[in-house]
């Protein structure tokens, strides 16, 4: 073997201490500058607003024609008022003394094109837009080829902001992400991070941190590693279990918030054996909410009555709760033919045996469709679950035959209920139950078609209560976010929608 | 390993005297081996009938316990008990193992058979398929395979099944090649004797050796895949008690509860030193001329 002398180890030794010394000097820098560090999930993918402009929108970039409010409501934002001109069509005003980053004045004109962008893209289709007009200097005309009354919250969307249009390509590609908002693009790391800087002539209150920085870290656990070794100021979506841990912490604190997000059972409406409600009815009586929110979600959530969080937005109907109750799903399962057999019940020789499909990348999932399985199995089901990728379980359910499906979306990521219709319109809807109702599907369209706020709550009720009653989705428990940040970070106030972190609020002490 | 071998290697050299006879009277290594494999398979009999505890029977007032006398490894993140998902968990592992080692082995061992003996196209055909199994990464091909069959427990031994007979096909082979030179074989082959016969009374019982050696080495990987493809989503689902299956299921807790990752992952970790502890000394004392051969698969 080849022997080093002395004088060749001493040297590797000294050029290992200064190399180590240098990456020291390089991260304790990083530390104390003006920089802001924030870390979530998603990885950025592009710089087109038409696939990505949810994430420059929630480092608000891009500023859309509306934006969300704290209460979850539609208000204003590039534009100053937007009323319904006739039934088909909707004016928006545009606020005055705008300017995108690059110097270029925001009027009907310049926000023209990357609207009529948005809205031919196929991200959009659901949304019936005709056309895009500009009738005057600061005014939008966009019409709907059909009564739409949802247009304003969709048009709060990330997709939906305007960027300036010197940064459309001749082939109509983006090639620099251009808004309006309080922080401005610098560059970007495809999946890995985003640079912004604040913007200096900001229309609204300049942000008051320097520079911004957006990681895409996939792993909960590393960024939270990361927030405690002083890599991030602030991590988002982190594990339950990390809100105490967090909040004993002298130098970290622990925002926990409610959010319109759900997660529930989608029962296979066209199989045995939940074909029959009365099955579906004996699942909702089987679970124990409560126990699932106490224990696994260590209290942070809620348990789910119907499909929008009460504390979190108007738009969630008076509904008949399905409280716990084993003795209940047991006659249920009787009354619909399931006779006890040992363990498990039968009906004409067939077990009643079912399998859960659920997926990892929502951590909890998996624990909770075991916990389901436990409590379904008390009452007489046969119940496996599947782990499986979330893409697998949406193409395998919607083109075959399935049980149920543990399942978790946000129910409301534009702010309109007419996100029911993505769940249970017969026709429009993505979710897979099969589920078909003449009553419900004339209720959407009919709220569609109303920009009365009485008449489509009334609409939107009718419709959770049929869902209540015929139970395509099983609500079991709402979401709660654990947002980690550093201790010197203030001003902080969690969305409730997250269409935007707002990070142009915070301030850190240093 | 490899030095190991070779170290031993020159000792024989050096004291003229074949390795075998010695035996594990002086391996310590294979002492070692041999001793976390019995302890394991006693285990995996016995522990399940002793514990308490049922392996999937949650008690949610009791999550995330750390490690006491009435939970020496703890429990989960449903409050079942951690060493009793283990005991039963070492069923799965050793049984899988030993399933689809014995698949991969008569696999293997039919097909070398079949190549090394018959010769001519049909070895060619099935050496060039050899080839292509071996010069495919295992765990990638059987990650795609379980894949495409869907998640379960079966699929994954299948899979496994499937990639890793291979080596035992080559190496059956060559040692055919040479022994069907050999004058016992021609011998057989004067007396009018078929080749069936010659093939299964007079081929086989001779290469059988190093084919149990290599399959000792074997079993060690085969639970690594296991556990991995488990771990990766593949195979056991939930309750299920297989240490890949637990060690995904705690990962999203080791900033809590350090033991839902670590008890699996040692265990796993310790079976796979003792099998490969143990394949190693078999190796040195069943065929000490076939190390270098068996050292290049």
């Amino acid at each position: 073997m080849y022997k080093f002398t002395r004088r060749q180890t001493l040297f590797a030794a000294a050029a290992g201490i200064s190399g180590l010394s240098g990456y020291w000097l390089q991260s304790g820098e990083s530390v104390d500058d003006d920089t802001f560090r924030v870390g979530s999930p998603w990885t950025p993918d592009a710089i087109d607003p038409v696939a990505n402009g949810w994430l420059w929108r929630r480092l608000n970039v891009l500023e859309p024609l509306l934006t969300v409010d704290y209460d979850a409501t539609v208000s204003p934002g590039l534009a100053t008022d937007w009323h319904m001109v006739n039934d088909r069509t909707w004016e928006f005003t545009l606020r005055e003394g705008v300017t995108f980053h690059d110097g270029t004045e925001v009027t009907a004109e310049t926000v023209l094109p990357s609207l009529t962008r948005a809205f031919e893209s196929s991200s959009m289709a659901a949304v019936p837009v005709e056309s895009v007009e500009a009738a005057a200097d600061r005014t939008i005309i966009i019409q709907t080829t059909v009564p739409f009354s949802p247009l304003p919250a969709h048009c709060t969307r990330g997709i939906t902001c305007p960027v300036s249009p010197s940064a459309i390509a001749n082939d109509g590609s983006i090639t620099e992400p251009i808004g309006t908002g309080p922080f401005q693009f610098e560059n970007w790391e495809p999946s890995s991070t985003i640079t912004t800087t604040a913007t200096p002539d900001y229309h609204g209150s300049t942000a008051h941190i320097e520079t911004l920085i957006y990681e895409g870290i996939t792993d909960d656990q590393t960024r939270r590693l990361k927030l405690e070794n002083g890599e991030l100021d602030m991590a988002r979506i982190l594990p339950n279990k990390a809100a105490d841990t967090l909040a004993s912490s002298p130098d970290l604190t622990a925002h926990t918030y409610k959010i319109p997000r759900a997660r529930y059972l989608v029962f296979d409406l066209d199989s045995a054996p939940f074909a029959d409600r009365k099955v579906r009815r004996a699942v909702m009586y089987a679970i124990d909410r409560d126990h699932i929110v106490d224990s696994l979600l260590n209290g942070l959530g809620s348990k789910a009555i119907g499909p929008f969080p009460a504390d979190v937005t108007e738009w969630a109907a008076e509904l008949e709760p399905y409280e716990y109750s084993p003795d209940k799903a047991r006659r249920l399962l009787t009354e619909a033919g399931w006779e006890p057999d040992g363990d498990t019940r039968t009906r004409d020789g067939d077990t009643l045996s079912v399998s859960i499909w659920t997926y990892n990348t929502r951590p909890l999932l998996p624990t909770i469709a075991e916990v389901i399985q436990t409590q379904l199995q008390a009452v007489g089901f046969d119940v496996d679950i599947s782990v499986m990728e979330s893409s697998t379980i949406k193409e395998q359910a919607t083109n075959g035959e399935f049980d149920t499906v543990l399942w978790s979306s946000s129910v409301l990521w534009y702010p309109d209920p007419d996100r029911l219709s993505d769940l249970v319109h017969s026709e429009t809807a993505t979710m897979f139950s099969g589920y078909e109702s003449e009553a419900v599907d004339r209720h959407l369209e009919a709220a569609r078609r109303t920009a009365d706020r009485d008449e489509r709550f009334e609409r939107y009720a009718a419709v959770q209560r049929r869902m209540q009653r015929d139970l395509p989705l099983g609500w079991l428990t709402y979401y709660a976010n654990v947002i980690g940040t550093r201790a010197d970070v203030e001003g902080y106030q969690p969305h409730p929608i997250e269409s935007c972190y707002h990070l142009e609020e915070v301030t850190q002490r240093r | 390993m490899s030095d190991r071998t070779a170290d031993r290697r020159k000792q024989q050299e050096a004291t003229k005297q074949p390795r075998g006879t010695d035996g594990l009277a002086t391996d310590r290594l294979g002492q070692f081996g041999i001793g976390v494999v019995l302890t394991l398979l006693v285990l995996a009999a016995l522990g399940p009938v002793v514990s308490p505890y049922d392996p999937v029977e949650q008690d949610l007032s009791n999550r995330l316990e750390s490690p006491s006398l009435s939970h020496p490894f703890g429990t989960d993140q449903l409050g079942r008990d951690v060493l009793t998902r283990l005991l039963h968990g070492a069923r799965f592992s050793l049984g899988i193992a030993v399933a689809v080692t014995t698949v991969r082995l008569i696999m293997g061992t039919a097909v070398g058979l079949l190549a090394g003996y018959a010769g001519g196209w049909i070895d060619e055909t099935l050496m060039r398929l050899v080839d292509t199994l071996l010069a495919f990464p295992g765990i990638v091909l059987a990650l795609v395979i379980a894949g495409i069959l869907g998640p379960s427990l079966v699929n994954v031994m299948l899979a496994l099944s499937v990639v890793g007979w291979a080596s035992y096909a080559r190496l059956v082979r060559s040692n055919v090649l040479s022994l069907r030179e050999r004058e016992f074989v021609s011998a057989a082959r004067l007396l009018g004797r078929s080749r069936t016969h010659i093939a299964t009374r007079h081929l086989l019982p001779n290469v059988v050796a190093p084919v149990v050696v290599l399959a000792t080495l074997d079993i060690g990987s085969v639970i690594l895949g296991t556990a991995g493809l488990s771990f990766l989503g593949l195979g056991a689902q939930p309750p299920t008690p297989e240490w890949g299956t637990m060690l995904a299921s705690g990962r999203s807790y080791l900033r809590q509860a350090w033991w839902l990752v670590n008890a699996p992952g040692l265990c796993i970790m310790l079976t796979v030193l003792g099998f490969n502890l143990l394949g190693d000394s078999l190796r040195d004392m069943l065929s000490p001329t076939q190390t270098a051969q068996m050292e290049e698969l």
